[in-house]
């Protein structure tokens, strides 16, 4: 039973609500009668492009249309989707043998070419799709025969496949992405998963029917599809209560305590969602430039308080960038304490003995929680922090022009390798590390010793190494994983919470 | 008269109010200032409004003294409290006093809205007169420009111009001033026009008396009392802006605290802390209650054709 996209780890585990662990296994035969499944999602899909959508919404949606070449395993391993086998010659190269029998909703053929052409189109410049960046290691790619595919990496890179269980690895039909062109392809999608796109409002609805000829046999369970963008979280949660919906996604957190004892809704829990931290500006200009300085706050900010008031006591406190539930994850490290003594001490051993740094906030109840409770620590260690509201524009283009003298805001969602998002933060090259500032030859090497690497528990031993030295020079500090939140109506059967929080639509019916 | 953006309905509302046939309100106003007692017992709504102000902007000098509690500290163990002995209107999301920063909240909210009016006052009314006075094509061209500003709705125009100044709280006094002025300007030239050829600033004109003399020795005590009205009004919409323009981060920046700052906070938090949006809800009613009643009283008392109808 690999054949399937599987959650990381159990998911009763995770279940606040107590649904049954039977409820997981296939639903019977009796419970697979159709039906319509009503989603609240937090934002509209906007695109269903699956090389040109961003958002965590676009993502979700268009892997209901188009199936990625890999799925991911209990263990946060790669497993089979639209590839079924695969082999690695050479720490260089990759042979992967695709599923057969497959057609696309157009009624077309999948095949060798079909992938060679999606992995092409991801670096078409004309294209622009912001996932090239996932896959620039890529040397070649070509079509063995009609079912295999060989791909070859300019060097060697241990999680190159990762991103292929994600929108990077999702295979729409070439001969609909050549009718529609690029502009086209975004509301026009086809390709070979579970779902077909019926219609789409903007900002109202966007509707998904079955696909009626989808390999794998008997999913998925209901007939349609139904998503709704709600933005506001109250207004999610009391759809999700009066029946309006059958599945929420990210439910306020200050309501999930509340939650518990709702006798027709199931609040599922993922941990190890996303990761937090306070972010420096190492450039010279900004205070950020001292080392100490940054590591002062290590021990200046007491996690266990913003667990508490920003998180409403959900999620875990947080030391490293490696989020729970994954294989490198080390539960065991702890390395700092809430410590005012020795945060003043290394603001004495800074030379500055006291300073004063401009945070700029978005208007994110979340951040904006944290980021009072921060100011309120910093200013007990002799640091001032002024804070200061932008809207998400203004704010993204600060951070881009690496304008940003301290950020309240830094989270990373779940990827499957942490190599996916510490190189954007860490190794030089990295977009992040630029915008910070931050550049060091002793960090770099770890990156390309890790790529190089192919034995799993070597590279955990170097993240735990990359970790260390990440803390050491507090660029960035850690503080909190937070959870994903998603409420579900009681008659929903077979809700699998992934660990990137997207749902597998295919997998859910409706029973009595 | 509703209040709902009372600036701009108060604007036509004022203005019909004060035809040109009013000749002296300055000896009205005067005759009211000798006995404030009786005006209270003449328009007692004017008077409750004056009331709620006067209590607000007590409350709001005296807060370090009602209230022990520091408004910014906060105190995690205590979250969203409801209301009770300790703390008297319960706590916020971060463990903060609500009733101290209500009160810190309303100096914020006072001063913008204060300093806005006076802002507006002291450059819509030299405009006004000038404008009203000079007439011809100065007075053309300072009525298009600032019907342009009247035209554009004033939320609208005020959120632009503080996303334009950046977000805190002086940018805010700013942009409700900007919006304002166009107001102060109409209603003097307005008054100025009506007055400008009067026997006594025909006679000052005639003896040589310097232009700025006639317009705030001659004119301006004459025209100054619908203005004084409009203020009073005006200090409601100025409040209620504010409030809009924190309530979407423009405002107050954390971990300071406008009524409108923690309108939107307690927002989130609407089915598990009532109590967290009535407190500031409430302050913003009061203060615009306060403002409109005592704006409608004046203006019963200081328009001639009011006092008729009652």
């Amino acid at each position: 039973m690999y054949s399937r996209r599987q959650f990381v780890k159990s998911s009763t585990l995770g279940l606040a609500g107590g649904l049954a662990a039977g409820s997981f296994a296939a639903p019977s035969l009796a419970s697979t009668g159709g039906g319509v499944l009503k989603v609240a999602l937090t934002a509209d899909p906007i695109s269903f492009d699956p090389h040109l959508t961003g958002s965590l919404q676009g993502r979700g949606t268009t892997q209901a249309i188009h199936d990625t070449l890999f799925g991911i395993d209990e263990s946060g391993n790669l497993a089979p989707m639209l590839v079924t086998e695969w082999e690695q010659p050479d720490n260089k190269t990759y042979i992967l043998r695709l599923r057969p029998d497959v057609r696309f909703h157009d009624g077309t053929e999948f095949n060798a070419d079909a992938v060679v052409y999606n992995i092409n189109r991801i670096l078409d410049p004309d294209i622009g799709s912001i996932r090239s960046g996932e896959i620039k290691a890529l040397d070649t790619i070509e079509a063995v025969d009609n079912l295999t595919v060989k791909i070859a990496l300019q060097y060697p890179f241990a999680a190159f496949l990762f991103p292929l269980t994600d929108v990077s690895g999702c295979i729409g039909s070439p001969t609909a992405f050549e009718a529609h062109g690029k502009e086209g392809a975004a509301l026009n999608p086809v390709g070979t998963g579970p779902f077909k796109l019926v219609s789409y409002s903007q900002e109202t609805e966007t509707v998904l029917e079955k696909n009626g000829d989808y390999w794998d046999e008997g999913k998925p369970y209901v007939d349609r599809l139904i998503l709704r963008p709600i933005p506001t979280g109250s207004t999610r949660l009391v759809e999700l209560q009066t029946g309006g919906v059958d599945l929420a996604e990210d439910l306020p957190l200050q309501n999930i305590a509340s939650l518990g004892d709702q006798t027709d809704i199931v609040v599922s829990e993922r941990v190890g969602f996303r990761w937090e931290y306070v972010g420096f500006n190492a450039k010279d200009e900004f205070p950020g430039s001292n080392k100490k300085l940054r590591q002062a706050f290590h021990w200046a900010i007491d996690r266990e308080a913003l667990h508490h008031a920003a998180y409403f006591g959900t999620g875990a406190i947080g030391y490293s960038g490696i989020l729970p539930g994954h294989p490198f994850h080390d539960t065991d490290y702890q390395p700092f304490s809430y410590d005012t003594d020795k945060a003043k001490k290394l603001l004495d051993e800074s030379g500055l003995g006291s300073a004063e740094i401009t945070a700029y906030l978005r208007p994110e109840p979340v951040k904006q929680r944290a980021a009072q409770l921060i100011q309120s620590m910093a200013a007990d260690v002799g640091v001032t922090i002024n804070l200061e509201q932008l809207d998400y524009a203004s704010h993204r283009a600060k951070l881009r022009g690496g304008e940003l003298p301290m950020d309240m805001h830094g989270w990373w969602g779940y990827r499957p390798d942490p190599d996916q998002y510490l190189s954007v933060l860490l190794a030089s090259d990295g977009s992040y590390a630029k915008r910070h500032g931050y550049s060091s030859a002793e960090m770099d090497k770890l990156f390309s010793d890790q790529r190089a690497e192919t034995d799993p528990a070597k590279r955990r031993a170097m993240f735990r190494e990359i970790t260390r030295l990440m803390n050491e020079d507090a660029i960035y500090v850690p503080w909190h994983y937070s959870s994903d939140f998603k409420g579900i109506s009681k008659k929903l059967q077979g809700f699998r919470h992934a660990a990137d929080s997207i749902i597998e639509y295919k997998y859910i019916s409706i029973g009595g | 008269m509703g209040f709902s953006i009372p600036g701009h309905h108060g604007l036509r509302g004022v203005m019909t109010a004060f035809p040109s046939s009013q000749r002296n309100p300055v000896q009205a106003i005067g005759g009211h200032a000798r006995s404030i007692a009786g005006w209270c017992l003449k328009e007692p709504t004017g008077a409750f409004g004056a009331l709620i102000l006067a209590l607000l902007i007590l409350a709001a000098i005296f807060a370090p003294v009602i209230t022990s509690y520091e408004p910014n500290a906060v105190n995690y163990r205590d979250l969203l409290q409801p209301p009770g002995a300790t703390h008297l209107l319960g706590t916020d999301e971060l463990g903060r006093d609500i009733f101290s920063r209500l009160l810190y909240g309303a100096r914020l909210s006072m001063a913008v809205g204060v300093s806005a009016v006076v802002l507006s006052v002291l450059v819509g009314v030299p405009i006004g007169l000038l404008s009203g006075y000079v007439g011809g094509f100065v007075d053309e061209l300072i009525m298009r420009v600032f019907d342009s500003v009247i035209a554009l709705p004033p939320l609208v125009l005020a959120l632009t111009i503080s996303a334009l100044l950046g977000p805190g709280l002086v940018n805010a006094t700013i942009a409700i001033s900007i919006v304002s002025v166009p107001t102060y300007i109409r209603l003097t030239r307005g008054q100025v026009l009506s007055i400008k050829n009067e026997d006594y600033v025909l006679a000052a004109r005639s003896i040589g008396v310097p232009v700025w003399n006639i317009l705030f020795v001659h004119i301006l005590p004459n025209a100054i009392a619908p203005v004084i009205v409009q203020a009073s009004l005006g200090l409601g919409f100025a409040i209620i802006l504010e409030s809009s323009l924190s309530f979407i981060g423009l405002g107050a920046q954390p971990p300071v605290s406008t009524w409108g700052s923690m309108v939107q906070t307690s927002f989130q938090f609407l089915s598990l802390a009532p109590w967290f949006v009535i407190a500031p809800a409430v302050a913003i009613f009061a203060a615009v209650l306060g403002a409109n009643l005592l704006g409608e009283g004046l203006r019963n008392s200081l328009d001639p054709h009011q006092k008729q109808r009652m």
